[in-house]
Parts: C-alpha cells; sequence; structure tokens
C-alpha cells in the first residue's frame, strides 16, 4: 500500500516538460513502426531482432515485429503520443505532473516491449512491468483511501494473474521446446499432454489482464486514477495485452472445443453484462469503464472462433475502439476539467461553450454507435458477418453482438446528446487550451476519415497481416463501407434504430435499473472483499498463535518440533544408538573430571533461585565445553566459545537487570516444571543419540580433503578454517554477517523503539 | 558502578585486549584466528570499558556509532568482492598484492585480509549495538 507513494523528490519542477519528452518519445516508436509499415503490411515480412541478455539461460532480449505487433505498436505510441500532447495541459499546476507522467512514459515503453518481444521470459518482465506502473498509476491520488484500495485490488488481480501466466509460460516454453515466439507458434500444441493445463494458465493470465468476466470488476474502480490515465492505460493499451497474448498464442493453442467455449463464454458473458452496467453508470467516466469491459468482451468472443473472418472481426473492432473510445475519455476529461462534474444529470448545454469538444463527442460517440460512414460501421458489420458465419454457437454470438453493440449504441447515442444540449445552461468555470481540445478531435476525426477511406489507406492490408499472424487462412476481407442488402445490413439498422430509443428514454431505464434490487453489480467487488478480508484474518489468526510475544512457548515449539522431527525419522529408520557406552573405558581422568564440571554447572542453572547465578553457571558449562574443543585441537571453535561465553554472560546479565524478579518461578515439581523438563530431556537425548550415530558413521573426508589440499596453493592461507571463511565460501560469510549486523540492529529496534505498548494486540490489519 | 581500580586497571587492559584482538584478526589466515574471533574479542574490550566509565564515554572513545561500523564492515565485505570483478574474475574471488618484504618474503596484502576486516567491523558493530542498546534503555 505504501507503494503507491512511491515518489520522485516533490521539489521537481512544476511543469508539463515531462509530457512533451513523453510525446517526442511516443513520436519517436511511432515513426520508427511506421517505417516498418510497408514491409510488414505489404510484402508480409516478418522482422526480428535480437540483443544477447542473459546467455547462460539462453534469454534474449529478441523482438519480433509482424501484423499483429506492428498493429498494436502503433496504436500505443499513436494514441500515445495524443495522449501526452493531452497531459501537457490536463495536469499543467498539478504538483505530482512530472512524477506521473514519467511513470506514464515508464509504462509506454513497457507496453511496446510486451507486444514486440519474441521472448516469452521478456514478454513477461514487460507484462508485469505494466501491471506495477499501472497500480502507481492508478493510486496517483494516493491521499485517497479509495484510489489505495483501488489500486491495490488492481494489482493484486493482474499480477495473480501474472503469477498463472508465469507457470503457463514455463509450461509452454516446455511444450514446445522453445521460449521464442516465433517458434511457438508454428507448433500446434493442441496434443500435447499438458495442453488444458497451458490453456487454463494462459486464460487466467488474460482474463485477469484484460477484466474479462468474472475478473472485471477491477477495472471501473480502476478510474480512480486521472483521466488521461485511464484513457491511455485501462481502454487503449494496457487491458487490451490480455487479448493481444490470446490473439498471440492462437496458431498454438486455438481450435479445442476448451479454447472456443472458454472464450466465448467468459466474452458473450462480459459483453452482455458490462453494456447493461453502463446503463447504470452516473458518472459518465464509470459509464465508459463498461462500455471498454464490453468491447473486450465482445473481442475476446471472436478470438474464440477460428475462422479467419471472425478473427479479422476482432482486430478492426480493436482497432476502432481505439480509435473512439480514447477520444470519449478526452471529451469527459474536457468536461471535467471546465464544468468540474462528470455526472451526466448535472451537465447541461455544454454545447454553445465547447464547440469543438462537442464536435469530438459526436464524432467519436458516431462511430462507436456504428453510424455510417464511419469506421465504427465497418466494425460492427464485420462483426455481425462474422457472427453470422460462426459454425457453432451461432446464437449465442450473434445474440451477444446484437444486444451489447444495440445497448453500446444507446449509451453512444446519449453520450454525445446529454451533456450538450438542455436549457439548463451551467457555463464552465475554466477555459480548453488547444492541447486538450486538439487530440481527441484528432483521433474522433480519424475514425471519420478511416471509414470510406479504409480500402486506400494502408489500414486495410495491416489488418490482414496482423490476422495472417492468427491463423494460416488468409482472410481476405474488404473492408468497405457497402456490402448490399442482406440480413448484415437488416441488423445493423435494427441496432442503430434499437440505440436511439434507448437514448430517447435513456433516463427511465437508467432509473429502473439503479433502483433495482440487490445491487448485483457489487457481487464480484464483495466476492473479492470477502477472500481478502478473510486472508486477513488467517494471517491475524496465525500471528496471533505462532507469534504470541511469550518467549517459553517459542522456545518450547522449536525445542518440541525438534524432538519430533528426530523422533519421528529414528522410528521410520528404526534406528537405534549404536553401543551407547562403548569405548568408554579409554577416557582418561581429566575429561571424566571435565565432564562433571559440565554436569553440575547444568544442574546449578536448573535448580538456582537466582537468575544472576544460573547465567553464570551457564558461563561455566559453555567453557568447559569450550575446553573440550580446546583438548581435540579446534582452537579457532575453542576460541570463538570462550569469548562466545563472556559476552552471553554479558548481556544476559544486562537483559536480567531489565526483568522483573522471579515471581512465577515454581521450585518444586509442578506440571510446568515436569513439562519443561520432559522436553529439555528428550531433546538432549535425541541430539545426543545423533550425535552418536553420526559419530558410527563412515566419514566422507573428500570435501575436507580438497580444502586440506588446496587451502595453501590457491588461497595463500595455512588456517583451513579461516580460509574457508573468507575465501572459499566468502559468499556464504557475506550472508552471515549480513544477518549479525540485521539481527543487531533488530535488537536495537526492539529495545528503543517500542511502538505496541502492553496490553495491546497485534492486529495485521492495522499495519501501515 | 564507579571503581577507581577498575578505571585503572581498564586504561591498561583495554589496550592490551585491541592489540590482542587485532593480532587476532591479522594472524587468521595462517594461524588460529580471523575477523570474527577479532571482534568477539574487540567487543569484549569496550564492554569493559563500559562497566568502568559508562554507555557515554564508550560511544565517545567509538567515534563512529556502533550501527555504522556494522555498516562500514558489510561495505568493506562487498568492496572486497567487487574488486574481483575489474579484473574479470567472479564476485570475491580472492586478489592479494604483488608485493613483498626485502625483496623475497611475500606481503600478505590481498582482498581476503579487507574481506576479513569486514566481517571483523560488521561483527562487532552488531554486538556493541546490542550491549549498549541494553545498557541505555533503563
Amino acid at each position: 500500500m505504501n507503494l503507491t507513494r512511491l515518489r520522485l523528490p516533490a521539489h521537481l519542477p512544476v511543469s508539463p516538460l515531462a509530457a512533451w519528452v513523453g510525446a517526442a518519445i511516443s513520436f519517436f516508436f511511432l515513426v520508427l513502426l511506421l517505417g516498418f509499415l510497408p514491409a510488414v503490411a505489404r510484402d508480409g515480412e516478418v522482422i526480428r531482432l535480437a540483443i544477447e541478455w542473459i546467455p547462460a539461460l539462453g534469454i534474449d532480449l529478441s523482438f519480433r515485429i509482424d501484423g499483429l505487433s506492428l498493429l498494436f505498436g502503433l496504436v500505443i505510441s499513436f494514441v500515445g503520443l495524443l495522449i501526452f500532447v493531452y497531459s501537457s495541459a490536463y495536469f499543467r499546476g498539478d504538483p505530482e505532473a512530472t512524477r506521473i507522467l514519467i511513470v506514464l512514459v515508464a509504462f509506454m515503453l513497457a507496453m511496446l516491449g510486451l507486444v514486440l518481444a519474441d521472448h516469452l521470459i521478456a514478454l513477461f518482465v514487460f507484462w508485469e512491468l505494466t501491471t506495477i506502473t499501472s497500480f502507481i498509476l492508478i493510486g496517483t491520488r494516493h491521499e485517497d483511501a479509495l484510489a489505495r484500495r483501488n489500486a491495490l485490488q488492481a494489482i493484486l488481480v493482474t499480477a495473480g494473474g501474472g503469477l498463472c501466466l508465469m507457470a503457463a509460460i514455463i509450461l509452454l516454453g516446455e511444450a514446445a521446446g522453445s521460449y521464442q515466439l516465433s517458434e511457438i507458434i508454428t507448433r500446434d500444441l493442441t496434443d500435447h499432454p499438458h495442453y488444458s493445463a497451458i490453456l487454463t494458465l494462459v486464460l487466467l493470465g488474460c482474463l485477469t489482464k484484460s477484466a474479462l468476466f468474472p475478473f472485471h470488476f477491477w477495472l471501473p474502480n480502476a478510474m480512480a486514477a486521472p483521466t488521461p490515465i485511464s484513457a491511455y492505460l485501462h481502454s487503449a493499451t494496457m487491458v487490451k495485452a490480455g487479448l493481444y497474448l490470446l490473439a498471440r498464442l492462437h496458431p498454438s493453442l486455438a481450435g479445442t472445443d476448451l479454447w472456443f467455449w472458454s472464450l466465448a463464454v467468459t466474452g458473450g458473458i462480459t459483453a452482455v453484462w458490462s453494456s447493461i452496467q453502463a446503463l447504470k453508470q452516473r458518472d459518465l467516466k464509470l459509464m465508459l469503464a463498461y462500455t471498454t469491459v464490453m468491447a473486450l468482451g465482445t473481442i475476446a468472443l471472436f478470438l474464440a472462433a477460428d475462422s479467419g473472418k471472425a478473427l479479422m472481426a476482432a482486430l478492426v473492432f480493436l482497432l476502432v475502439h481505439a480509435l473512439y473510445k480514447a477520444a470519449l475519455f478526452m471529451v469527459v476529461g474536457n468536461l471535467d476539467k471546465a464544468a468540474g462534474s462528470r455526472d451526466w444529470s448535472v451537465l447541461k448545454g455544454l454545447r454553445r461553450f465547447m464547440p469543438w469538444t462537442f464536435a469530438a463527442a459526436v464524432l467519436a460517440a458516431l462511430s462507436m454507435a456504428g453510424v455510417p460512414p464511419f469506421f465504427g460501421f465497418i466494425g460492427k458489420e464485420i462483426l455481425i458477418a462474422a457472427s453470422l458465419a460462426v459454425p457453432a454457437g451461432t446464437f449465442w454470438f450473434t445474440g451477444a453482438v446484437v444486444v451489447s453493440a444495440a445497448l453500446m449504441a444507446g449509451v453512444a447515442f446519449f453520450l454525445m446528446t446529454s451533456p450538450f444540449f438542455g436549457d439548463r445552461a451551467t457555463p464552465p468555470k475554466k477555459r480548453l487550451s488547444a492541447a486538450m481540445v486538439v487530440p481527441p478531435l484528432l483521433l474522433a476525426a480519424l475514425g471519420l476519415i478511416a471509414g470510406p477511406f479504409a480500402s486506400f489507406l494502408p489500414i486495410t492490408p495491416l489488418l490482414q497481416s496482423a490476422a495472417l499472424s492468427l491463423s494460416r487462412e488468409a482472410p481476405t476481407i474488404e473492408l468497405t463501407l457497402w456490402h448490399g442488402f442482406g440480413p448484415v445490413l437488416y441488423i445493423s439498422i435494427g441496432i442503430l434504430l434499437a440505440g436511439a430509443a434507448l437514448a430517447r428514454f435513456f433516463v427511465p431505464v437508467h432509473r429502473v435499473l439503479y433502483h433495482s434490487p440487490g445491487k448485483l453489480s457489487l457481487t464480484a467487488d464483495r466476492v473479492y472483499d470477502g477472500i481478502l478480508h478473510g486472508l486477513l484474518s488467517l494471517a491475524e489468526v496465525l500471528t496471533l498463535v505462532l507469534q504470541n510475544g511469550r518467549q517459553r512457548f517459542y522456545v518450547m515449539t522449536i525445542f518440541s518440533t525438534l524432538v519430533g522431527l528426530i523422533g519421528l525419522t529414528a522410528l521410520n529408520r528404526s534406528f537405534l544408538p549404536p553401543a551407547l557406552l562403548g569405548g568408554i573405558e579409554g577416557i582418561p581422568l581429566y575429561q571424566w573430571i571435565l565432564c562433571a564440571f559440565i554436569a553440575l554447572s547444568v544442574l546449578l542453572i536448573v535448580f538456582s533461585h537466582s537468575r544472576m547465578l544460573a547465567i553464570c553457571a551457564l558461563g561455566t558449562a559453555g567453557t568447559g565445553i569450550a575446553l573440550f574443543f580446546v583438548i581435540f585441537s579446534a582452537p579457532d571453535v575453542a576460541m570463538t566459545q570462550f569469548m562466545t561465553e563472556i559476552l552471553v554472560v554479558i548481556i544476559l546479565t544486562l537483559v536480567t537487570l531489565r526483568l522483573p524478579v522471579f515471581h512465577n518461578y515454581a521450585p518444586g515439581f509442578g506440571a510446568g516444571r515436569i513439562r519443561d523438563a520432559a522436553i529439555a530431556i528428550a531433546s538432549g537425548v535425541c541430539v545426543s543419540a545423533l550425535m552418536l550415530s553420526m559419530v558410527h558413521e563412515p566419514v566422507d573426508l573428500s570435501v575436507s580433503d580438497y580444502y586440506g589440499a588446496n587451502s595453501y596453493t590457491e588461497a595463500k592461507g595455512r588456517n583451513i578454517v579461516n580460509v574457508i571463511l573468507v575465501d572459499f565460501r566468502a559468499m556464504d560469510t557475506l550472508g552471515e554477517i549480513v544477518v549479525v549486523a540485521i539481527a543487531g540492529l533488530a535488537c536495537h529496534a526492539l529495545i528503543k523503539l517500542r511502538r505496541y505498548s502492553r496490553g495491546q494486540r497485534f492486529d495485521a490489519r492495522n499495519l501501515p | 558502578m564507579n571503581s577507581t581500580i577498575l578505571k585503572a586497571a581498564t586504561r591498561i587492559l583495554m589496550a592490551l585486549i585491541l592489540i590482542f584482538a587485532i593480532y587476532m584478526l591479522l594472524r587468521g589466515h595462517d594461524d588460529p584466528g580471523g575477523g570474527f574471533i577479532g571482534a568477539l574479542i574487540t567487543s569484549a574490550a569496550f564492554v569493559l570499558y563500559k562497566f568502568a566509565y559508562g554507555s557515554e564515554e564508550t560511544r565517545k572513545i567509538m567515534v563512529l556509532d556502533s550501527r555504522g561500523i556494522s555498516m562500514l564492515g558489510i561495505g568493506c565485505a562487498i568492496a572486497a568482492g567487487l574488486m574481483s570483478l575489474f579484473t574479470g574474475k567472479t564476485f570475491l574471488t580472492g586478489l592479494w598484492l604483488p608485493a613483498y618484504v626485502e625483496g623475497r618474503i611475500p606481503l600478505p596484502v590481498s582482498t581476503v585480509l579487507l574481506f576479513d576486516i569486514g566481517v571483523y567491523l560488521a561483527v562487532t558493530g552488531a554486538v556493541l549495538t546490542i550491549v549498549l542498546a541494553l545498557e541505555e534503555d533503563r
């Protein structure tokens, strides 16, 4: 949660400079990608670029530019260019503008990387980068608890899907024998034994990313982000990443019933359900968010099919949507900035004050509704035609398309009229600069131009080469406005009429839906909340049980576990400590005396009534053991042990001074004492038995021999122990000293900073 | 604790213990000793000083804060490891300075020694952090 506060220094200059840098970068990529257009779209070439990245693992940074990635890349860089121009005005005077825009640039680069990457691992890295940047951008207004919650929801859903995707990528790479997409898409993996696992995991990754049912709920919540962010990430680009991957893997994974029905059902439900939801909204931006989910559902629906026509329809609609939806988002942003509201029941009669925004709204909405001669009309016609031609589930496809398209047309007509017409004029507070008016107008106008001139512009070959990347069956579909009389045209006219009627009676329909019982829209959101709440409660219970703050309990748990594990292993292997007392007669007298000294110390520890005495006895017991190290010629260990004993006595004494006196100490043989004694004796017996049996095993000396032979020749040291510590296994030592230093810091923090005072319960939900 | 005898003895003992600690640190590569043992001995010296003169005085003679000392130690160890990267070898490969006393006895100056000094500082800092924190917060 604190990550949303990840911020650059606050004193960065408040200027839209970053927006122009972003615009320059996106312009660069736009020109770069346009340069590939003739080769890829006309000649059908596939361009590959590769840079070695991690050669040891066979991972390289390779890029593949074919029709599909070029289509996506052009959309990302072109819409990005307009968004950055728009942002330069939208974020003017915003103290966080630079921070937001830098993250937005990072997002754009990651998104371009995602669609251009040829290696699955690189694709995954870019995929996760878009998730993270999206999280930061949704949480832009991090002072707002709701924005934080929504940002967290978005990252939990999409990153959870990302984990599934990672598993899918590994399975996919192993199944295809290569992690290069160029290789994978030449294989048909539908017969592979892991096919259903791969497909399920890929679907989980893509459905979460693209906000498809049942993971659709995060996208409307992501509208907490500022409008340019929503227009770019959560409409035009990032949410299409899932669809991109589905399209990309189409040649290898599609063609089975599982693929067909899972996508058809998900896509259909998403399209219809979210277009109904759109009618329920009062906030224009939320309304647009739901129509975006509808578009994503429609594209997924058509990716289910296998025919060139259906795939072409999906891609055409993707382009149509990118053109009109980003424009509409910017229109809503303009309304918000100028009139100070996004609620359609407040906004009225703005046509006179914002003529250019009005023009952009009309152009974009007409394309969205699918009115001829807009590009949206072509998009809708081809959707209908493809749905009628689907071999299985024709009724489902056509029904979903017709219902959602009619509802969309209604929303579109409503969007271009309601805020702009009407008598109750609310004069806008601010004037908008050209940078906020031109980008939506330009995008919307492209939707108009692309309609009649679809066959002259390079749009048709681009879309055809993109469709060719999906299936080997070359689609020969002409993108023209007039297809002659037929069922497609009649359905199309019917949709427009239904849309017009819906727009006319929008307010009553809205009211009925708004007051519908149960508020079903919240269901998925509630399930999410329930799961999250359950997780936190589980964490709390576990913490309270395992981390209850009672040192005695911890020690008891640790040693009981030790006894249990050793005991179980011993029982399993049915091992007995060999010859417990074998060779006992060879022990010299002074060693017996030393043993007695240690035993005496231990008895003193256990039965002492004074803490100080017990601590000192602990020290003498340790010293006795250190003497054994001396006897068996391990001077390094002995020295360390001596010093440790001294410091342990000092530190324990200091701790003891801070503790209350033994008030619940029962010197007799109470139940607690007997239990503690049992655990202690059992641990001692287990460890002794283990040591004895280890000593009796033949010892493998090859490692010690290696160190002995090489410590002077290779590491120039005669003290093997030290050479191992600082040279042979220096990496381990480095890790250990870091642990020691952190332990020191942690002790310091525990002693000095007591945040949770006595009696206050730990609660995971109170954590920042 | 305010004992003149302890204070007077500490002045002499402290010097002896510290010299011994550094001796242990430096001879560690060939004979029993090394950074870890040296660090424990050094810690014991400072703990003795703390009992004689109190934490305030101890902090003064330590110059650097104990947490800083342990971070410095980790820094030394990492720096020792990074040096080998400049010669194209892997992280933490030991490098030895080709220096000789009187032209024939090799002078053991190496990144390994720097690493051991890092261990020494890190452990000393950590132990003293705990001891001093326990003493002060009462």
